[in-house]
């Protein structure tokens, strides 16, 4: 099995005529799972969650080995196919609707100024360090941003 | 307080709105709600406190603005972090850094803050952006109207204004990340609008000054022409709206630094003497609401930063080339 | 194949008695799913039984879901109900005032709240896994860094990553791949102790 179909399968971007050997091989090799696990796994870290007690799957899985397996009958055809479509579709369309909605369950007094808040915590990493001098310069020029960050070595004025 | 003073802050308090008892006409174009938002930053006169949030910080300011005679006043104050002034007076502006004992002193270079955040031309912003008021709101007690400005294309973040009824004086910004998401917001907590203001009020804080270092930033297009940086491929609504020239130590041409506007985004193009091999780009968001290319040509370091999406600055960075010279 | 559809060829495969398919998706979930409850049930070791429980009775009932809503939307649900049921049952107050009631609020995240909840033996371990993850980020080559970072953190498709890197998307494909690699492999002795517990 080559891992990088497995790689680009988990991101949807697995070229179909490949899918259906990835899944069969995927049936047959437990390794497999377990490179699925690791690659979510960084995917969390990266995104910076919490990633909570890397056990948790574990014991779920023990749990599993005892239940009795579970066997359904296949509802999914090929015609199913179009309402599936739909269904994604208005999954989108609820994800952007809702985001405006949401309200963080802890706002801090800073958050509460106003409705639209932003998110106190960010997803993504610290930037680099050299950036924060290019920000502190660009913010300088910029109307939307707050004028706190207005530096005292300005530069000169070359052209315009 | 002195008695002018006092009847100042009275008169703050008991005579709102009287510039626009009239009331003013419904806007029948985009041109003219934009027409009205500029107008009602530059021509009313107002006091409150704003604050501003990105990256779960916030930073508050006071502001008081007048428009007397023809004449615009403004002076901003910070309220945390490390104490600024502005005071500017038509196209002079002074900026007050008491903690490093020094003043900045600035002509024409028309920086804006908010609320002032619409500046003509606009057709700038309808090429750009889809107008709309798409409903009423309420910030820091007054009513005001939602205006949303979705972007024509994705090469910029869509924008949600509430601005005061019947007014107009914008009382909130939000700019709105890829997936609709508030990433960051200018907003007043609190203001009064429509009033006389006394001048005295525009005087600085600071007055004991006199062994202060002032510098005195040049007029604007005096200086020689600029280094012949440019950027070849510019998404469309863009135009650079100045070049500044920083020192750098020990190298004699110094930090290239053009800006880039919609009229209301920026984009921040930095172009710097580099030593070492070329080095492939880094493309980011930093934290929520920027996004930065960094990348190493033969012989310059190319940073872009700025408050739109990724593909933007990498568009930019790619790009830069020098008019002027053999430079890549 | 969209991040829907294959959470659905997951759930039709342990619909047809494929138990590991149910583990992935548990391996894609959980931390997803142990943060949500982690909100609502504040006691870090009570926290993990009641998620496990909640993966347990999804499973169960696994046979009833029918691909209406997507797998997490079902799941979600799922973890709200079984830890509201364990509170009532501890005689403990159930949140109101928290997003969780909200359907919406399944997009919500509140970036690494459980982190403040782990028991101390997960937290350091935790912890760990995050030194190691960031420390094989650094080392990774400029191109493939930006690559991995560009998909996981920006989310955005091969395609756009292929216009911002002006690269193919084949290269693309190639650079995520031997990113995630990179960095697994630098994971994996932390997390091949138990070798003997895999799915």
């Amino acid at each position: 099995m080559n891992r990088e179909h497995l790689s680009a399968l988990m991101d949807g971007e697995l070229d179909p005529s490949l899918e259906t050997t990835v899944w069969a091989r995927m049936k047959d090799e437990g390794e497999l799972a377990r490179i699925w696990n690791e690659y979510h796994l960084i995917g969390d870290v990266l995104r910076e969650k919490g990633i909570g007690n890397i056990r948790l799957g574990e014991r779920v899985a023990q749990a599993l080995s005892t239940e009795p397996t579970v066997l359904a009958p296949r509802r999914f055809g090929v015609a199913g196919q179009p309402t599936r479509w739909l269904a994604v579709a208005a999954a989108v369309a609820a994800v952007a609707v809702s985001t405006w909605t949401l309200q963080r369950p802890e706002a801090s007094p800073s958050q509460m100024v106003a409705r639209n808040e932003v998110p106190a915590e960010s997803p993504a990493p610290s930037p680099p360090a050299e950036a924060e001098h290019y920000v502190a310069m660009h913010r300088q020029w910029s109307p939307l941003s707050g004028f706190q960050t207005v530096d005292y070595a300005a530069g000169t004025v070359a052209s315009r | 307080m002195n008695v002018q003073l006092k009847h100042a802050v009275l008169g703050l308090l008991l005579l709102p709105a009287l510039v626009w008892a009239e009331g003013p006409k419904a806007p029948e174009t985009q041109d003219d709600l934009l027409a009205q938002l500029a107008k009602a930053a530059q021509q009313l006169t107002y006091s409150g406190i704003f604050v501003f949030q990105h990256d779960g910080r916030m930073e508050a300011s006071r502001v008081i603005h007048s428009f007397d005679n023809g004449q615009e006043r403004t002076k901003i104050d910070t309220l945390d972090g490390p104490p600024r002034e502005i005071i500017r007076a038509n196209d002079e502006m002074r900026c007050y850094f008491p903690d490093v004992h020094s003043i900045r002193l600035e002509h024409g270079q028309g920086r804006r803050y908010f609320p002032a955040l619409i500046a003509p031309p606009f057709q700038n912003y309808r090429d750009n952006y889809d107008i709309t008021i798409v409903g009423v709101d309420r910030v820091a007690g007054h009513d005001c109207q939602v205006i949303a400005l979705r972007p024509r294309d994705n090469l910029r973040f869509a924008h949600q204004f509430c601005a005061d009824m019947p007014s107009n004086l914008l009382l909130k910004e939000v700019t709105l990340g890829p997936h609709g998401e508030p990433i960051q917001m200018s907003v007043f907590t609190e203001i009064t609008i429509g009033t006389h203001a006394d001048p005295a009020q525009f005087k600085p804080d600071y007055t004991d000054t006199a062994d202060w270092h002032v510098d005195n930033v040049p007029i604007a297009g005096s200086q020689k022409e600029g280094s012949g940086w440019s950027v070849a491929n510019v998404p469309p609504g863009f135009h650079k709206i100045i070049e500044v020239r920083r020192p750098i130590p020990g190298h004699a041409g110094g930090m290239t630094h053009l800006v880039y506007s919609d009229g209301l985004a920026s984009i921040s193009v930095f172009i710097e003497p580099a030593d070492g091999p070329p080095r492939p780009a880094r493309i980011e968001s930093l934290r929520s609401s920027l996004s930065y290319f960094s990348a190493r040509t033969a012989e310059q370091q190319i940073t872009v930063v700025g408050e739109v999406p990724l593909a933007s600055v990498t568009q930019m960075g790619q790009s830069v080339i020098n008019l002027r010279s053999s430079h890549p | 194949m969209t991040d829907r559809e294959i959470d659905q060829k997951l759930v039709e495969r342990a619909q047809a008695g494929d138990k590991r398919a149910f583990g992935m998706l548990v391996a894609k979930y959980q931390r997803k799913l142990a943060r949500l409850v982690g909100r609502l049930v504040r006691d870090p070791a009570e926290a993990e039984d009641v998620t496990q429980d909640a993966f347990i009775k999804a499973y169960r009932a696994l046979g009833a879901f029918r691909g209406d809503s997507a797998f997490y939307t079902w799941l979600y649900r799922i973890g709200v109900n079984t830890a509201k049921n364990y509170l009532v049952a501890q005689g403990r107050r159930v949140p109101t005032q928290t997003a969780v009631d909200n359907e919406d609020a399944e997009n919500f995240d509140d970036g690494g709240l459980l982190r403040d909840v782990n028991t101390p033996e997960a937290e350091l371990m935790s912890r760990q896994i995050v030194e190691t993850v960031n420390a094989s980020m650094d080392a990774l080559p400029e191109e493939l860094r930006t690559a991995i970072r560009l998909r996981e953190i920006e989310g955005l498709s091969y395609e756009e990553i292929a216009t911002l890197m002006n690269c193919p998307i084949g290269t693309v494909r190639s650079r995520i791949f031997r990113a995630r690699e990179a960095i697994a492999e630098r994971l994996r002795p932390q997390l091949d102790v138990s070798k003997d517990r895999r799915w």
